[in-house]
């Protein structure tokens, strides 16, 4: 064989192997969901806030043609008007440390209600920095354990899922991870070159600084171990020197401030128990659903993965994904409800569970949900517009007459170590809303042979 | 970054009609060419949303044919959007590796199949050349869009290209898929690629 032949052998096995057809997606796409799409990017487009992307010569080349001295002194005032926003942010600060009796670290508020000892045992554990730049709050934890975490900070100004939403996010890793993080960071590549890390030092610990230009600037920095405990921060702010300004807000806290900064509905254990209640008022429940598994199992069960390291009594998750952790149990319920029945002939339990689930579209958690995702309307976007129509599909699948396990989510794994999940086009809605132990329900692996994971 | 100024704002409707066109001819193309690339159909409707959200508001200035043009403005989407998301889950992907959250749960060997091994072969290529192969044999672009898209010369392109079959083919040699190499003959990327 030719090395022609065989190099166009290969094309061809790659036109095989397309795992996303246009033209089958065009077929099942409908008109309503056209619609939809559109509308949601023309609003996207039509915020004003939103950055062009900084490669569109074409849009750059008539931003500084019509707006030339705009543009200039701009740039002359800039830093001018970031002294005083600094100066404020300064005496914010100021302020803050003389109402807390003179130490930023002894801030205590008596007043919030006791935290679970799981929750507090991550405060300790934790170098607990906390923003304090005006307008500037906790709008999610999407995960709160002792060695790892991330808090996503919105800008009171720049609303979070609005078109030009501002976010911050603030993780914590290992200690051991550090290394690994910071020479994963350097060896990115953008368009400009290589990203070059810039070192300073913040809240006296070592501070590596990595900016990625592009559509939307994002500035990562992570800051040397404290404890078992690495912080990374990074966001797209729309600038340089507004991360800067956020960045240097950073204050370390107490125990009692750090935790009474986290948003209410996910870390006070009543308020948690209070939002799992009122997501389950409006849903129709399996008989036997044990409620009280879901305030202790509160993260979902992602796909993918066998669930059990998530499911913690410590692990804060946000409104979106305790929906995802209370919706998906109890749909999963009902299948397995429905599965067995139907095995059993037990026509009347599989109807209900049938009825059930028919009545999912009006399940308010799953509308709350695709709201947050920036869909409008009471009504659920139609299958495979995100997690909540899963559970539409699975419920049409048992309305039928037969719920599908297969195919099933894939996790790949590249040197040995999981490398992301392959979610295949036709991926039975089972799976994908994590219902694993369904009898049948396979995961498939894909694993780079041994001989290449040698040479890497 | 440059502040958002907008001409087509001036004449409302006069261009809506072109993108609504634009938009319903490459909808699904463009959910193609980000689903083959970010995880999950979420975040490809995501990167759909924001990319026509740009051809919005360069909607009097949609050149013809459009999707190269979208499928460029949709890769730097991508590279510039969900960077730190990747490199956040691949970090998170590795602790969730080490508690045993993602462990492999089944011999691999049972259930791989040809397709798997292909995409084996397909992860051992650098990420650059992944995207060239992908530009041509499933976005479908001919070399000259292809390099417009890839933010090269159609040359240079052809050169990426050429290597990258050659890369590929040897993977799936190795893994036993390909018939093995007949080294009496030669190529170059100037006859394959036309």
């Amino acid at each position: 064989m030719t090395r022609r032949s065989r190099n166009d052998d290969a094309l061809a096995r790659m036109r095989a192997a397309n795992p996303f057809s246009a033209t089958e997606l065009r077929r099942a796409i409908t008109e309503a969901e056209l619609s939809l799409a559109m509308q949601r990017a023309i609003a996207v487009g039509e915020s004003p806030s939103q950055p062009i992307p900084v490669d569109d010569r074409v849009a750059r080349e008539h931003a500084v043609s019509t707006r030339p001295a705009r543009g200039g002194i701009f740039s002359r005032h800039r830093g001018a008007s970031l002294g005083f926003g600094g100066l404020a942010c300064v005496a914010v600060v100021a302020a803050l440390i003389i109402l807390s009796g003179g130490s930023v670290d002894s801030v205590r508020d008596g007043a919030h209600p006791t935290f679970a000892a799981a929750a507090v045992k991550v405060a300790e554990a934790n170098p607990r920095l906390l923003v304090t730049a005006p307008g500037w709050s906790i709008a999610h934890a999407r995960s709160f354990e002792v060695d790892r975490g991330e808090l996503i900070y919105k800008d009171d100004e720049h609303p979070l899922y609005a078109p030009g939403g501002r976010q911050l996010n603030l993780t914590w890793y290992p200690a051991r991870f550090y290394g690994d993080r910071l020479r994963e960071d350097a060896r990115v590549r953008t368009r400009a070159g290589r990203v070059k890390p810039v070192t300073s030092t913040l809240l006296g610990q070592r501070a590596t600084t990595f900016a990625y230009a592009g559509q939307h600037p994002t500035f990562a920095t992570i800051l040397s171990p404290q404890g078992n405990v690495f912080v990374e921060v990074n966001g797209s702010l729309g600038s340089k020197q507004k991360y800067e300004a956020v960045l240097h807000s950073l204050r370390p806290v107490g125990v009692d401030a750090w935790l009474g900064a986290m948003p209410p509905e996910v870390l006070h254990p009543a308020a948690r128990s209070a939002a799992i209640a009122q997501m389950l008022r409006d849903i129709p429940v399996p008989p036997g659903f044990d409620t009280s598994v879901l305030h202790f199992r509160g993260m979902p069960v992602s796909p993918g993965s066998n669930g059990s390291s998530l499911q913690s009594e410590s692990a804060l998750t946000d409104r979106f994904m305790l929906g995802k952790a209370v919706a998906g149990a109890v749909a999963c319920d009902w299948l397995r409800s429905w599965l067995s029945a139907t095995r059993a002939g037990d026509d009347a339990t599989a109807q209900e569970a049938v009825d059930a689930m028919g009545a999912a579209p009006h399940w308010p958690v799953l509308l709350q949900m695709v709201r947050e995702k920036g869909y409008r309307g009471n009504v659920l976007p139609p299958h495979g517009r995100g997690w909540p129509s899963e559970i539409l599909a699975a419920a049409r699948e048992i309305a039928h007459g037969h719920l599908r396990r297969k195919p099933a989510i894939r996790t790949i794994y590249a040197k040995g170590l999981p490398a992301g999940s392959l979610t295949p086009a036709d991926a039975a809605p089972a799976s994908v809303l994590g219902c694993l132990e369904l009898p049948g329900s396979s995961r498939r692996t894909l694993v780079i042979p041994d001989r290449h994971r040698a040479s890497h | 970054v440059l502040p958002v100024d907008d001409p087509p704002n001036a004449v409302p409707d006069v261009y809506r009609h072109r993108f609504e066109r634009c938009f319903r001819d490459h909808y699904a193309q463009l959910l193609a060419f980000s689903m083959r690339r970010v995880s999950g159909r979420e975040i490809a409707e995501d990167v759909v949303a924001d990319s026509f959200a740009v051809a919005w508001r360069r909607r009097d200035r949609i050149p013809d044919p459009a999707l190269p043009w979208l499928y460029a403005i949709a890769g730097r989407v991508i590279a510039n959007q969900y960077r730190a998301t990747r490199r956040r889950h691949n970090l998170d992907m590795r602790l969730a590796h080490e508690t045993g959250a993602g462990a492999p749960g089944s011999d691999p060997a049972e259930s791989l199949d040809r397709r798997d091994s292909f995409s084996a072969a397909f992860a051992l290529l650098s990420e650059p050349e992944r995207e060239v192969l992908r530009l041509v044999a499933w976005d479908g672009l001919e070399t000259r869009d292809a390099a417009r898209v890839f933010g090269c010369s159609p040359g240079a392109f052809r050169v990426r290209l050429h290597r990258a079959r050659r890369k590929l083919a040897k993977q799936l040699e190795a893994a036993g898929h390909l018939p093995q190499e007949d080294r009496t003959a030669v190529s170059n990327p100037a006859e394959e690629i036309r």
